[in-house]
């Protein structure tokens, strides 16, 4: 991609520098872009993230981790689009996720992003948690499965999933569910409203959950959507549209203040607190909603609402938007956007920061963790406010256990579960691209697996593999010696150069496989390699040993390696180059069609039982001050004989 | 990583140091049309000891150092034309006191112009100062430093007749401070202790302010502007006087430009008025409108355009858009105010033969003792034939200042060589020795003021 090819090429160069974009409307501060808040040079500014892009664009710099990093540090707060005086401000974040789409369809983005875009393409939520798990949060709610409601009531991810954010999903339900209103929800069908993704700049996937959620809704005959977060509401609202998704979207906030309007809820518990709102971006400034939230506090009883000085379009973002609760770009420091945000919330006088938004809820729970004000700032959500108002209590649910172990006890219960490539395989599919991008020569990737896998296979070739093989045959706690002799067999009939292999599986953890394929096939190998280096006939590799030493080999040619994690940065395969491998060659065979009869695949070793570890009874909570929680953990330890 | 990286993450800390191409990138350029050069090093100190220590760090290494404020001059002033270390200021930015009896502000360093006009609206609505039609993201100190003007320059005259003392870190480490709080007072007043003129005008080629004391002023709660307009050039330089004559202002700026179409050659005033009552204002508006306007307006030599209540401020500028280019600069002077026809006449000429739409504006500095008059030429950033265009365009007008007898306000390399060469021989020497003596190894802003032998 280059400049001229870019979508703003002739809008990206208008931008002065000038600064206004780092103020709020208010003009109180000069940090008010997060990023710059929290960085404070110049290249993390708007104006400086723009310079870049164009600079990146038009070859003057090369892309680097770090300028991905500075890309995405943008939160899309939309501070500098509402800021700046100039007629093009209306497309400045456009060029900014512009810009991310680039680095998505090359692959090129920080790994934070990558994990956050592969868990919304693999379990539809950035957390990867499974798909049946979703629906956890409304156990013993009441709450009822969308069956022809007035209302959707979409909770997103956030809520599904974060354990603080989902007592807010239940606060909200409970609300609605007083005030008489028809709900009903999703459950595990509902998928990633994508507003993250969007700003993440992953166009195909976006435009691919847009189109399934506009289906789903209207398969559903939903007209009405009532949603949690504000991200959500952007999306349904803002962009759905443009996917024939005409759907009457609010953010709860709006239908709370139209119930008290109607005296639907009776709020007479009241709440008596000095309050401080936080205005989210995406209710704010994206929607121009300030007012509802400032109706519902006030109405309540006992509420004492106190304005932070950046306050409505002037409002400091939490940092978490453009993915950033997750991807956490802006974290770790004092000068954190949310740290800021707390320190003028307590400033204030106030003893509870209210929110509207989940994300902002779990960015400042943390946030005033840090800060060590505990026992003076508490953050809720204002409908845990309202619910408490109105005298509901909301239970708290643990934490389902991730993986559970399958009848026969030697494998593992895989329904909702999904799986990606290993770890260590990626890195090794990643050296072999970068080899193929400086010397040419093709890429076969190989598994031995059931049928699900040509999924995996598929990624391995949207990633850049020219070809894929899968032998199919169940591996499930099999022996590492049978999976090599089929890999062994399926190598022997290639033309190959360099065999490579990822160290261990994330599961078994054997470490076996490549070392036993190397014997087997009679070719020099290295194990846990670091870094590599290919010539004509010749590999230069070095190898990690304990304590960080390494050592190096020069080995000849055809030769086997396994990858250590690290070695490099595997690229991100988007949703748009997995459409395009679809395209490419995938071979599957029979271990039979090697020539491998059921007699020479009998394990030598066999799995007897796979078993959890049992649980502990209790969990302490250390927390505090860096420094003091620090001495406390190393305490902690001690006395547990881990030191 | 290299000894010196090394050595300025010891000082302030690995998130504030950057060698990475990007902050190099960034740190290279000006906004207008100096060419931009990589610095080594982009650093972000947030006090005046970490600032010490880079110093100290610099002399010992002889890397140079490049303070840079809001980076707004526009005059290439922060461009590490010999690499170095790009030293941003903009985390420096507490208001540490505002002094409402002796009517000051004292600043750190990288307090933006934005910041402190709205800090004062808010907490000290009574008292206010002279803001500069600069981006609000400019410094309160880098406009000191370079002898900026602002819009109570009328009655109170340049921004650095405004202070009252100044905190320097000197190019071999030293800290200083100069005016009242040298002796351990408050930071009330500059004289009659030493002054403070080895630090302004230098573009930081002689040591780094840290803190800035600055006269603030009645702030009068009623505040507009007035717009009057003649089409002779030749009358703005009467105008001028005879409004400053009336002491009745607090700003008094004369503007021409291209666009829009119907505007062209017309010279516009721009009359900021204050008042803490109707009847200070409607004694005011009598004053400049009828007795001493009147006679141009009851002629038809000149047009009274309307009075409109509330100033902007921070005051917004959109000139960077108007090629849609993203860029422009400036020249700027300090003029006699009766220069004000040839310096329009001449600066759209040159503006017309470099096909940029002209700008020119005239401020009163003082009872029009001065104007700053500028020349304004936008380009496009994506068009280098037009930036070519604008920088020539630039030093002919550089050359125009001098030839008819003003000076260059904060000139580039360009206007400083300009300057030189018609200096006083013994003022050369005497700025050498100056800046020998304080920067014997040569390391603040290097190229920016260098006396050749």
């Amino acid at each position: 991609m280059t400049l001229a090819d870019y979508k703003y090429a002739d809008t990206i160069h208008r931008c002065f520098r000038c600064g206004y974009c780092k103020f709020p409307v208010n003009w109180m501060d000069v940090n008010n872009c997060p990023a710059y808040a929290r960085f404070r040079m110049e290249t993390y500014s708007c104006g400086g993230r723009l310079w870049l892009t164009r600079a990146w664009l038009s070859g003057e710099i090369d892309w680097s981790d770090h300028l991905a990093e500075i890309l995405y540090s943008c939160t899309a707060c939309k501070n500098c689009e509402v800021k700046c005086p100039l007629r093009f401000n209306v497309d400045i974040l456009n060029m900014i996720i512009a810009a991310k789409s680039e680095m998505v369809e090359a692959g090129r983005i920080p790994s934070s992003v990558k994990k956050f875009l592969e868990n919304i393409q693999r379990q539809g939520n950035p957390y990867g948690h499974p798909r049946v798990k979703r629906g956890e949060w409304m156990e013993g709610t009441g709450i009822e499965p969308y069956q022809g409601h007035d209302f959707l009531y979409y909770v997103g991810c956030v809520g599904s999933y974060d354990t603080r954010a989902q007592e807010v999903a239940r606060a909200l339900g409970k609300v609605m569910q007083k005030a008489g209103v028809s709900f009903g929800v999703l459950g595990n069908d509902e998928n990633c409203d994508g507003n993250e993704v969007n700003k993440l700049g992953e166009e195909t996937l976006f435009e691919m959950l847009a189109e399934e959620n506009v289906a789903q809704f209207k398969k559903l005959g939903i007209q009405k959507v009532v949603t949690l977060s504000p991200h959500s509401y952007n999306a349904m609202k803002n962009d759905y549209p443009m996917f024939n998704g005409d759907f009457n979207v609010m953010h709860y906030i709006q239908l709370l203040d139209s119930l008290l309007g109607d005296d639907r809820l009776d709020i007479s518990g009241g709440y008596n607190a000095t309050v401080t709102y936080h205005d989210p971006c995406f209710l704010g400034r994206w929607n121009n909603e300030y007012e509802a939230p400032r109706n519902v506090l006030k109405a309540i009883p006992g509420i004492q609402l106190i304005e932070m000085e950046r306050n409505r379009d002037s409002t400091l973002c939490c940092g978490g938007g453009g993915g950033n609760f997750y991807i956490d770009l802006l974290g770790g420091s004092e000068r954190s956007p949310a740290r800021i945000r707390v320190r003028e919330a307590h400033a204030t006088g106030a003893g509870i920061l209210a929110v509207a938004c989940p994300n902002c809820l779990t960015m400042f729970e943390d946030a005033v963790k840090a800060e060590g004000l505990e026992e003076e700032l508490a953050v809720r959500d204002v409908s845990e406010i309202v619910a408490e108002a109105c005298g509901i209590r909301v239970c708290d649910t643990s934490e389902a256990d991730a993986i559970k172990i399958d009848s026969s006890q030697r494998d593992i219960e895989k329904s909702g579960l999904a799986f990606k490539i290993n770890d260590w395989d990626e890195y090794a599919l990643e050296a072999a691209l970068q080899l193929k991008e400086k010397l040419g020569g093709t890429i076969t990737a190989v598994t031995v697996g059931p049928q699900e896998w040509n999924d995996i296979l598929r990624r391995a070739l949207a990633m850049g593999a020219d070809t894929g093989i899968r032998i199919d045959h169940d591996v499930a706690s099999e022996d590492p010696y049978i999976v090599a002799l089929i890999l062994k067999t399926v190598i022997q009939r290639l033309p190959h150069d360099l065999v490579l292999f990822g160290a261990q599986s994330e599961d078994f953890g054997s470490g076996q496989l490549g070392a036993m394929v190397a014997e087997m096939l009679g070719i020099p190998h290295a194990t846990l390699v670091v870094s590599l280096e290919a010539e004509e006939n010749e590999i230069h590799i070095s190898r990690e040993l304990e304590a960080g030493t390494l050592e190096s080999y020069t080995i000849e040619l055809p030769a086997l390696l396994t990858i250590h994690t690290g070695i490099n940065q595997p690229r991100y395969i988007s949703l748009g180059g997995i459409k395009k491998a679809m395209e490419k060659e995938l071979q599957v065979m029979s271990p039979n069609d090697l020539g491998l009869s059921v007699d020479m695949l009998i394990p030598m070793v066999k799995l007897k039982r796979l078993e959890l570890p049992p649980k502990g009874k209790e969990a302490e909570l250390i927390t505090g001050q860096p420094e003091a929680t620090a001495g406390q953990l190393a305490k902690t330890l001690k006395e547990a004989g881990i030191f | 990583m290299d000894s010196i990286h090394q050595a300025l993450i010891e000082i302030v800390g690995e998130e504030q140091v950057s060698n990475r191409p990007e902050e190099l990138y960034i740190y290279s350029f000006d906004l207008g049309t100096t060419e931009p050069h990589r610095p080594d090093y982009a650093v972000a100190p947030r006090t005046t000891e970490e600032i010490q220590g880079i110093v100290k760090l610099a002399n010992k290494e002889k890397i140079p150092v490049v303070p840079l404020g809001g980076g707004l001059s526009l005059a290439g002033l922060a461009v590490p034309f010999k690499g170095g270390i790009a030293l941003d200021l903009k985390r420096m930015d507490s208001i540490i006191e505002v002094n409402e009896e002796a009517r000051y502000a004292v600043v750190e360093c990288g307090v933006s112009q934005g910041q402190l006009t709205t800090y004062l609206e808010r907490y000290y609505p009574h008292l206010t100062h002279s803001e500069p039609g600069a981006p609000p993201q400019a410094t309160i100190a880098g406009n000191v430093a370079i002898h900026g003007q602002g819009d109570l320059a009328h009655p109170y005259g340049f921004n650095s007749d405004m202070v009252n003392g100044l905190e320097v870190v000197l190019p071999t480490g030293e800290i200083c401070k100069f005016g009242s709080c040298s002796i351990g007072a408050s930071w009330f007043t500059q004289h009659p202790l030493p002054d403070l003129g080895l630090f302004l005008g230098w573009s930081g080629a002689t040591g780094i302010i840290t803190k800035v004391s600055l006269r603030l002023f009645p702030c009068k709660s009623i505040r507009g502007t007035g717009l009057f307009v003649v089409e002779n050039e030749e009358l703005v330089p009467e105008v001028m006087y005879k409004l400053s004559h009336t002491q009745m202002a607090e700003d008094i700026v004369a503007f021409s430009q291209a666009i829009p179409p119907f505007a062209s050659g017309l010279q516009h005033f721009s009359i900021n008025m204050a008042a803490d009552s109707e009847k200070e204002l409607e004694f005011k508006q009598e004053i400049i409108w009828d007795d001493t306007l009147g006679e141009y307006i009851r002629s038809g030599a000149g047009g009274f355009l309307g009075f409109v209540r509330g100033l902007q401020r921070p005051q917004v500028s959109k000139t960077s858009d108007w090629r849609k280019g993203g860029g422009f600069e400036y020249v700027g002077s300090i003029m006699p105010v009766k220069k004000y026809p040839e310096c329009y006449r001449r600066g759209r000429e040159i503006s017309e033969r470099h096909d940029i739409p002209y700008t020119v504006l005239g401020r009163c500095i003082g009872a029009a003792h001065s104007m700053m008059f500028s020349w304004t030429y936008a380009f496009n950033r994506a068009d280098p034939e037009t930036v070519k265009q604008a920088r020539e365009a630039l030093h002919e007008t550089d050359d125009l200042v001098l030839e008819l007898g003003g000076t260059i306000w904060k000139p580039g390399l360009y206007g400083q060589k300009l300057a030189m060469e018609r200096l006083d021989p013994n003022t050369l020497k005497l700025m050498k020795k100056v800046k020998q003596l304080l920067d014997p190894n040569g390391i603040m802003n290097p190229g920016n003021w260098e006396v050749s032998q």
